[in-house]
């Protein structure tokens, strides 16, 4: 099997990863850019390997969690990069918000347990950039989200093309 | 007694067929229903979600997926929810969509025509607000996000049962 079969997934998915980190871009209808990307893969991969025939259930499932995957990883090493460049991230600065929110609500020790470790973290990234506990959570959820959403993205890409190639518009 | 047979066994296969397409619709209701829950979670009192740190992580989780811009969110109870409007009105549109779902006995099999239909208007609504043509509006943007939820739900059903039912009947 050729390698160049998972390019379209790993261009899309570095592209999803690139659009979902930059300040800018990433305000621009944030949750369809995975699905979009997967869409592009399915596409891609449909012209170039497929030559046109109709993409396949567990081709679409594939390509859409590869592109998921691969924007996960990504998107979270652009993350963590841009966070040990500024020192901050939307973390530390909205967590004076979380702080005021969450102490509106006296649940004891539990409570003040968990913001005291969100306050260490946010430190820690102030002071090195870097907090081994967000990367881990920073990861995971990227890895777990992304991989739905490009999953689905490849379901609906798989709708569209297929449909497309029919000529059933 | 051969017909017989056949008709038995094409009963039984468009039985299994139908069992697995409401198997399908059970796990995409109740996955949206479990999602939706989660960024509903702000509505719901601290005391009843418990530990602030899961409230703290399930905001980061959704961060992945959405801007979570204060002006663009709705509140409930004072309380912001973790997903914009535009989200909001997706995911519940895909929600609204599944539970209709178990109301659809026959195939679906859509054109490309009504896709293109429902999410043009989020679409347009995004750019336009992009291009200052108009400013945001919460209630406009949760309205086209519904639009577009439900149909891609749509889409996504049945590319699965479709799909699900043709590797069956391979199968058979």
């Amino acid at each position: 099997m050729s390698s160049n079969k998972y390019l379209p997934a790993i261009i899309s998915g570095f592209g999803a990863a690139v659009l979902s980190t930059i300040p800018f871009l990433n305000i621009f209808n944030c949750c369809l850019i995975i699905p979009g990307a997967a869409i592009l893969a399915l596409y891609l991969y449909q012209k170039t390997i497929l030559n046109g025939y109709p993409i396949s259930l567990s081709n679409a499932l594939g390509f859409g969690l590869l592109t998921g995957i691969i924007a996960a990883i990504f998107a979270s090493a652009f993350d963590i990069l841009i966070t040990y460049i500024a020192h901050t991230n939307d973390l530390v600065q909205g967590l004076p918000q979380s702080e005021d929110f969450l102490r509106q609500f006296n649940l004891g020790k539990i409570m003040d347990d968990s913001i005291k470790l969100i306050e260490e973290m946010a430190s820690d990234i102030e002071a090195n950039g870097f907090s081994p506990l967000y990367i881990v959570m920073i990861t995971i959820s990227n890895l777990i989200i992304y991989s739905i959403f490009g999953t689905l993205g490849g379901l609906l890409g798989m709708a569209i093309l297929n449909k497309r190639r029919r000529g059933q518009f | 007694m051969i017909r017989q047979g056949l008709n038995i066994s094409s009963f039984r296969g468009t039985y299994a067929i139908e069992k697995q397409n409401y198997f399908i619709r059970y796990l995409l209701f109740f996955s949206l229903l479990f999602w939706c829950a989660g960024f509903f979670l702000p509505a719901f009192s601290l005391e009843f979600t418990g530990i602030s740190f899961i409230h703290f992580a399930v905001k980061s989780i959704y961060s992945t997926v959405c801007n979570q811009s204060n002006t663009a969110t709705f509140s409930v109870n004072d309380h912001l929810l973790f997903v914009c409007a535009r989200c909001t009105g997706l995911y519940l549109g895909a929600f609204t969509a599944a539970v209709f779902s178990f109301f659809i006995k026959n195939k679906v099999d859509l054109s490309l025509k009504p896709l293109i239909i429902f999410s043009l208007p989020m679409l347009i609504d995004a750019l336009s607000v992009r291009l200052n043509i108009y400013d945001y509006s919460k209630i406009v943007a949760f309205i086209t996000g519904i639009l577009c939820g439900s149909i891609i739900f749509i889409y996504i059903l049945e590319v699965l049962e479709n799909s699900l039912t043709s590797i069956y009947k391979k199968r058979i």
